[in-house]
């Protein structure tokens, strides 16, 4: 047996040693000449590419980003520390590349494709981090819904397959719950997920993967992690990487999600890198090309042909704004690019309205076209309803007496946002979100105390679930409502509110 | 004139060295200044440096190409 093992290993390093075809190699080398903040000046290596990869004497990488006449600026991505002045520098001729594939579902890895999760990574293609946005001729328009199980979201700011839609909001005010629990509720979808990390700490992104462990959401994910305490160019690399990543499964027909989490992080790590390689500094101190840092990376999401397979990137990148204020440089530009925005308000949030989506403030470009028709139907006039209450909730704060249709309006709304409150990590099916809109529709919660709407609502959708079996496997299959189904569904509403009266 | 910078072992003598320099005329002119630099590290082989351009033809990188080759394919 060990005799057969031998064999089988010399047979193989002969065949290993038969297929290398060696002979002189011919590369060009530099010297370094200036070293500090990650930053590297280096002279000889003439004929460098822009955003060429270089190694470093000692194995480290390094990626030039300023290419003149006099010498080559570079950022290191590892270790800066050991590059010393008189290191000698080999260009490699290849740009950075990330390893993509399904090998990659359910693992953790940097943005160079090194894995974090202490596993060997096997895979077998590579794609430059850099490439090209989809052309006109190969994209089709958004028509197919990216549900997040989010009531509000879906109800009135609804997501296509393709779209980049911004979430942005101050710190702590719940933006990358709503992008996990859309990732979560991805679940049985075929859609992949592959979240990005820029700048953050170390502590919240093993927690994060922590929770999708626990909803079982890693099993169709993929982690691209820059933590704050990584080289400002990996920072820089991160969200490309990710994308190159999501590009690959895009091509094979699928539907991916991409969550850039946050992109003002990444903003100010190409900052810290163009201010260091000595590019001139313009508004707030980010370089000229800020704009172009974002949109090139945002035009990559795209819903392709059907010729091409018909997969698309939905993106969700993630702003975090500085006291509520959207005019600033980094959130004014990536609301530009992006298809509308999911505006989250620390007042709202600390009012207990969670998610803290304001709707007002919150548009989805794509619209109606990204919805079910069963969504459609339920959802009509929401926004306008939940418009007219927040003026008049404003009008009516002093406790001025108002008429009966100002106080059913009144009643509505805030009918309204109790319903818009939902728990962390639970997203609603599409069966849920109907029933829930048909029962504010029809005016099912007048009857109730404000405050015992929501156990109402999930004991109501606990029974539904139960008696209501057929219409919920036809909205499910069809994601349309007829009248039929919608009858059905009231009928069990009425009788479920019936049994309460009789307890 | 361009310096050449030829990496040799110290086994190579006066006359292969020639033959080394007469090579690279060849190739890239008669233009050329050539000196030697005696380092066994590379076992066998020569690397010539001709400002920035190196020509590796040594016994060492093939090692560690080889040995790259057969490790990860």
């Amino acid at each position: 047996m060990s005799e057969f093992k031998l064999d089988s290993i010399s047979d193989f390093l002969k065949k290993r040693i038969d297929s290398y075809t060696g002979g002189p190699t011919h590369y060009r080398l530099g010297t370094v000449t200036k070293t500090g903040d990650g930053v590297v000046r280096i002279s000889g290596l003439d004929k460098v590419k822009y955003g060429e990869l270089l190694e470093f004497d000692g194995g480290i990488y390094g990626m030039a980003l300023d290419v003149d006449e006099g010498g080559i600026g570079a950022v290191i991505m590892d270790n800066a520390d050991t590059v010393c002045v008189g290191d000698s520098v080999k260009g490699t001729g290849r740009v950075t590349e990330v390893p993509v594939g399904d090998e990659l579902l359910g693992r953790v890895i940097d943005p160079v494709g090194r894995p974090l999760d202490n596993r060997p990574l096997n895979c077998k293609k590579h794609l430059p981090t850099e490439r090209k946005a989809p052309p006109i001729i190969d994209r089709r328009p958004v028509d197919t819904p990216l549900e997040t199980g989010i009531l509000s979201v879906d109800s009135m700011i609804p997501i296509g397959r393709g779209q980049r839609e911004l979430i942005i909001g101050d710190r702590q005010t719940g933006k990358t719950s709503i992008a996990l629990d859309t990732v979560i509720n991805q679940k049985d979808t075929g859609v992949i997920c592959v979240y990005c990390a820029i700048g953050q700490k170390a502590s919240n992104v093993a927690q994060l993967i922590e929770t999708l462990n626990s909803k079982g959401a890693m099993s169709y994910s993929v982690v691209v992690t820059a933590t704050a305490s990584d080289s400002p160019a990996m920072q820089y690399l991160a969200p490309y990487s990710a994308c190159s990543v999501a590009e690959s499964f895009m091509e094979k027909g699928k539907d991916v999600l991409v969550i850039y989490d946050d992109l003002s992080k990444h903003a100010v790590a190409y900052r810290t890198m163009s201010l260091l390689l000595h590019r001139p500094p313009g508004r707030e101190a980010y370089p000229g090309d800020v704009f172009y840092l974002h949109s090139r990376l945002l035009e990559r999401s795209a819903c392709l042909s059907e010729e091409l397979g018909g997969g698309s990137i939905t993106a969700l990148p993630i702003i975090e704004t500085m006291g509520g204020n959207i005019s600033a440089y980094i959130p004014t530009n990536v609301i530009s690019i992006t298809d509308g925005q999911i505006y989250l308000e620390s007042e709202l949030f600390h009012s207990g309205m969670r998610p803290a989506v304001n709707t007002g403030l919150s548009v989805s470009r794509v619209g109606r076209t990204a919805q079910y028709d069963a969504m459609k139907k339920v959802s009509g006039a929401l926004r306008i309803e939940l418009s007219k209450y927040r003026e008049m909730a404003v009008f009516t704060r002093f406790g001025s007496d108002v008429d009966s249709a100002t106080a059913k309006m009144l009643r509505r709304g805030e009918c309204l946002m109790q319903l818009f409150k939902q728990q962390k990590f639970s997203p609603y099916s599409l069966f849920e979100k109907v029933a829930l809109l048909l029962a504010y529709k029809d005016d099912m919660f007048d009857d109730i105390e404000i405050t015992e709407i929501k156990p109402f609502c999930e004991e109501m959708l606990t029974f539904l679930h139960l008696n209501c079996k057929t219409a919920e496997s036809e909205i499910m299959s069809t994601k349309s409502l007829n009248e039929r189904t919608e009858k059905q569904i009231t009928d069990s509403i009425n009788s479920f509110k019936e049994s309460l009266a009789n307890e | 004139m361009t310096k050449v910078i030829i990496t040799v072992t110290s086994s190579v003598n006066d006359e292969q060295f020639k033959s080394i320099c007469d090579g690279l005329k060849r190739k890239f002119g008669n233009d050329l200044s050539f000196e030697k630099c005696v380092d066994d590290g590379i076992i066998g082989g020569f690397i010539a440096d001709i400002s920035g351009d190196i020509y590796d033809a040594s016994i060492i990188s093939q090692l560690k190409k080889m040995s790259k080759h057969i490790s990860i394919g």
